[in-house]
């Protein structure tokens, strides 16, 4: 791979994980409880998400494939040994798709409540939280222009998740 | 990966946001994990944890809401203007490379920005055609910024230092206004006509490489490769004034028939601009100090006294007006001097301030 090719593919690699890795792992820990092996499924998923020929804007929708087919093939090798197992295989049926990006653009109402508890936020709070969130820019890049540190914008785009979480709930 | 209030309470959900930005990084370590697990097994903090993690999802599922996108639009801007204000702050302190690293910096955000708003265009449209016409989307720099950005249509728009320009991308037609500044264009040959306009003034391409400035009352063109029309504005539609070859330049007025004002042209070599330098060939003193103004963070101003009929020709950095100031002070005789914004050429030698 040439430097440049491999870049890229960090790149990739980088956003792919700043997008999806926290969803995949919450998917994968309320089914398994176990921190470690959900850690390593959610990382499975991003590598052969990473290793697919799937065009880069088609990788949101076959991400939620793969942890689907990974959740599957786990629970059948458990089968074997674990007769409990087939609770679990129905129990991921039903709701498999809850964090596929177009069953979540279908939940419409989660999307419109956050925009307009987004745009009630003060101004730096949500301007931070975007360059943070959706521009994929860096703590430290972002300290700079406000003249703060990297942890204080990490403290600070926390506190304003913290907030989104708490109006979300209310709302919905 | 404490988070403790002033009166001692812990925030869940702050900790949970915590915790969904660091695997957002990447894995954790060995104790990192051990936190994690130990954190997650009070129920309250695992329910924490999933909300965050769910509204993690419902962010990614809204970025490209036309809501949200305005919203990006302007967080970028903000964020632009937060580092120009910072370049012009920390200019005089700073040693040169690095600010030639923060108008680099500055002009990849511009070009993340336009990125965004071309989303926005390509968004499914239920109106009609001429809704998607009525979208226009806009460039633009400040101050020692620099920025490329490549256009819907593949065409490469190079954007000057404090310039802006508005573009326009309809099945049909492909239309540039360039309200400030200057632009320079590598037109994607698609059959579509390429027209940029400045004041009143047009210029119809298909594929080529040229460049389109309005400075003071003038328009200035610049054809680098391939062949362009220039029309004027009419009463009853446009009329064309000149088809122009490779390797020359134009300057008319911006506004205005060009029968009272013959275009002056000139030979346009390779465009320095786009890499940062300035060539003038015997140019009017006025001029030169507006383009080197575009990337001046102290602008520079010509004072009392100084003759109107000071010509400049040579090549310079962009980014050092000092230096060109001094220099043209050394050669003509005059004065530079620090004002509280400004830089100010005056007449009279050795008349500090």
């Amino acid at each position: 791979m040439t430097a440049v090719a491999q870049e890229q593919q960090q790149s990739i690699e980088s956003d792919l994980c700043r997008r999806w890795r926290p969803a995949l792992v919450s998917f994968f820990l309320r089914r398994i409880r176990n921190e470690a092996e959900a850690e390593d499924l959610a990382q499975e998923v991003l590598l052969r998400a990473l290793n697919s020929k799937t065009a880069i804007d088609q990788l949101d929708g076959y991400i939620f494939r793969i942890a689907q087919n990974l959740l599957v093939d786990r629970a059948r090798r458990q089968q074997v040994r674990d007769s409990h197992a087939s609770a679990i295989l129905s129990e991921t049926d039903a709701d498999l798709y809850e964090l596929d990006p177009e069953r979540i653009a279908q939940g419409r109402e989660q999307v419109s409540s956050l925009i307009a508890i987004l745009g009630e936020l003060p101004e730096r709070s949500r301007t931070m939280f975007i360059l943070y969130r959706l521009e994929n820019m860096s703590q430290d890049d972002i300290g700079q222009i406000y003249g703060i540190s990297a942890n204080a914008v990490k403290q600070h785009v926390a506190k304003v998740m913290g907030v989104l979480v708490k109006k979300m709930r209310e709302k919905t | 990966m404490k988070l403790v209030h002033d009166d001692g309470e812990v925030d869940r959900d702050q900790q949970a946001a915590l915790w969904c930005m660091r695997l957002s990084e990447g894995p954790l370590s060995e104790a990192e994990r051990a936190e994690l697990t130990a954190w997650i097994e009070t129920p309250a903090n695992a329910e924490a944890f999933h909300d965050q993690a769910s509204l993690w999802g419902v962010t990614e599922a809204a970025a490209t809401a036309p809501e949200m996108i305005r919203m990006r639009g302007e967080a970028l801007d903000s964020y632009r203007r937060g580092h120009a204000d910072r370049w012009r702050g920390q200019a005089r302190a700073r040693p040169r490379w690095v600010l030639a690293g923060l108008a680099a910096a500055a002009s990849v955000v511009i070009a993340v920005g336009a990125m965004t708003l071309v989303r926005f265009t390509d968004l499914p449209v239920s109106g009609s055609a001429d809704d998607r016409a009525a979208r226009a989307v806009d460039y633009r720099t400040g101050t020692a910024e620099r920025s490329v950005a490549v256009l819907e249509d593949g065409s490469r728009l190079t954007l000057d230092a404090d310039s802006a320009v508005s573009v326009r991308i309809t099945d049909a037609r492909r239309d540039v206004k360039v309200l400030q500044g200057r632009a320079g264009f590598e037109v994607a040959k698609n059959g579509r006509p390429f027209a940029v306009t400045a004041g009143d003034k047009t210029v119809v391409a298909t594929g080529t490489r040229f460049s389109v400035e309005l400075l003071g009352k003038a328009t200035n063109v610049a054809l680098y490769e391939g062949s362009v029309d220039v029309l004027g504005a009419r009463a009853g539609g446009a009329r064309k004034i000149t088809a122009m070859k490779p390797g020359s330049a134009l300057t008319l007025p911006a506004f205005g028939d060009v029968d009272s004002a013959p275009p002056r042209i000139q030979s346009a070599r390779a465009p320095l601009w786009e890499a940062g330098q300035l060539e003038f060939v015997d140019e009017p003193l006025p001029e030169v100090v507006a383009r080197f103004n575009r990337y001046a963070a102290r602008p520079l101003v010509i004072g009392a006294g100084v003759p109107a009929d000071i010509r400049i020709t040579g090549v310079f950095e962009a980014n050092d007006a000092a230096a060109f100031a001094q220099g043209v002070a050394a050669l003509h005789g005059l004065t530079v001097s620090r004002g509280d914004r400004e830089t100010v050429l005056s007449a009279g030698s050795g008349a500090a301030r």
